[in-house]
């Protein structure tokens, strides 16, 4: 019983809340556009407008007048002052995530430096999910062609990033093929256009995929490869799996992604699994 | 190495028979799938293989799924184990081997 008045009375109270906001927020227009009515209405009155229709003139100018007050005095803070708060916002917002940014990229350093991946063919990057797709947060290369960001999201199911993000366990190692044609042939496979492969600074030999959790989330995907054949090995996922630097990333990028403006949905996406009809092996019977 | 012997792991690779006519596609698909039964049956780290038609026509999935195995050398095995399955299909047919091409493969921690 006390439960169902206090939800009524929660429900009135956000009532009215909702009611004076949205008066406070339409008065100055309601005003005007109600002053504006009243002039039209006075002027076809015609040659009684100065007459008979005098205190309709009165009454929009008094409209008008109030309107104007009202743009002042109700409605504050003012439209200028809310779009500098807006780019004041913008700006932190955005200085927030070049210092996260940052603070990731030192954190790639590290880790490449720990697997044993910082060579001039190698690359490290850092990506977070949100609205089926995947935003980078951070990339480390020696080799500054490789540094390069040329993309600002992937597709979910797209290359080495989707292999991982879908894969049971969260890991996943894709082997390329050398061959141009061969390599070109498997980025196709693998959901890339030919405009993407074609814009591709990286043609990497090996990659490796490990998708980034925090508690029971899925938050992102870490991406190690490499230009060297065979270079990235079960070795570096296992190693990520175990560092504590990829923890403290994980981390990162679930703050990270909450700055977006609609992060809080970023997790709302299940990974998706491709089914495949694996066939059992019974020993001791061949059959053709 | 003790966690590597006790993980399974997945491997898919996509192969590509050249010289095979898209006519016969599919009846391959299914001879090599029986021909890859059989190979895998000297192979007790083996659980589970995977073999069908590909995204793009010509292309066949072919994939193991493995315990007790070092990931470094699923390669390998996943090798030695497709040259055998076209071994036995050529020994039926009584014909020349066939020459597959394996293009990307994909390396995945199933447990």
């Amino acid at each position: 019983m006390k439960d169902w008045r206090h939800a009524t009375v929660d429900r009135v109270a956000r009532g009215v809340l909702w009611f004076f906001r949205f008066l406070k927020g339409w008065l100055p227009r309601m005003l005007g556009g109600a002053a504006s009515l009243v002039f039209v209405i006075w002027g076809a009155l015609g040659g009684a407008a100065w007459k008979s229709g005098l205190w309709l003139l009165i009454v929009g100018g008094s409209l008008a007048l109030m309107a104007f007050f009202a743009e002042f005095a109700v409605q504050r803070p003012s439209y200028m002052k809310l779009s500098q708060l807006r780019e004041e916002a913008e700006r932190r917002a955005s200085k927030k995530a070049d210092a996260l940014e940052n603070a990731v990229r030192i954190m790639l350093v590290r880790l490449a430096r720990v697997c044993k991946l910082d060579g001039h063919s190698d690359r490290m990057s850092v990506y977070y999910f949100h609205d089926d797709r995947f935003f980078m947060v951070a990339r480390y290369a020696r080799n500054p062609t490789y540094d390069v960001r040329r993309r600002k999201s992937y597709p979910a199911g797209e290359g080495a990033i989707g292999t991982a993000w879908n894969a049971e366990q969260g890991q996943a190692l894709v082997k390329m093929s050398a061959g141009k044609d061969a390599w070109d042939r498997a980025a196709r496979r693998q959901g890339m256009s030919d405009e993407t492969i074609a814009g591709l600074t990286m043609r990497s030999l090996g990659l490796g995929g490990y998708r980034l959790e925090v508690g029971e989330r899925s938050v992102g995907v870490l991406i190690i490869e490499s230009t060297t054949p065979n270079r990235i090995r079960q070795e570096h996922l296992d190693e990520i799996a175990e560092s504590p630097i990829v923890t403290a990333i994980a981390e990162l990028v679930a703050a990270f992604a909450l700055m977006t403006p609609a992060g809080e949905s970023f997790t709302s996406a299940q990974p998706e699994r491709a089914p495949r009809k694996w066939q059992s092996v019974v020993r001791g019977a061949t059959p053709r | 190495m003790t966690a590597l012997s006790t993980r399974t792991f997945e491997l898919v690779t996509t192969v590509t028979f050249h010289d095979l006519p898209l006519a016969i596609f599919e009846s391959f698909v299914h001879r090599l799938a029986g021909a890859v039964r059989e190979a895998v049956s000297d192979y007790p780290a083996v659980e589970a293989f995977l073999v069908e038609p590909g995204q793009t026509a010509g292309d066949i999935n072919y994939g193991l799924r493995f315990k007790a195995v070092d990931p470094a050398f699923a390669d390998d095995m996943a090798n030695e184990i497709l040259e055998k399955a076209v071994e036995i299909i050529a020994e039926s047919d009584g014909g020349d081997l066939l020459e597959a091409e394996r293009e990307e493969s994909v390396l995945t921690l199933a447990r």
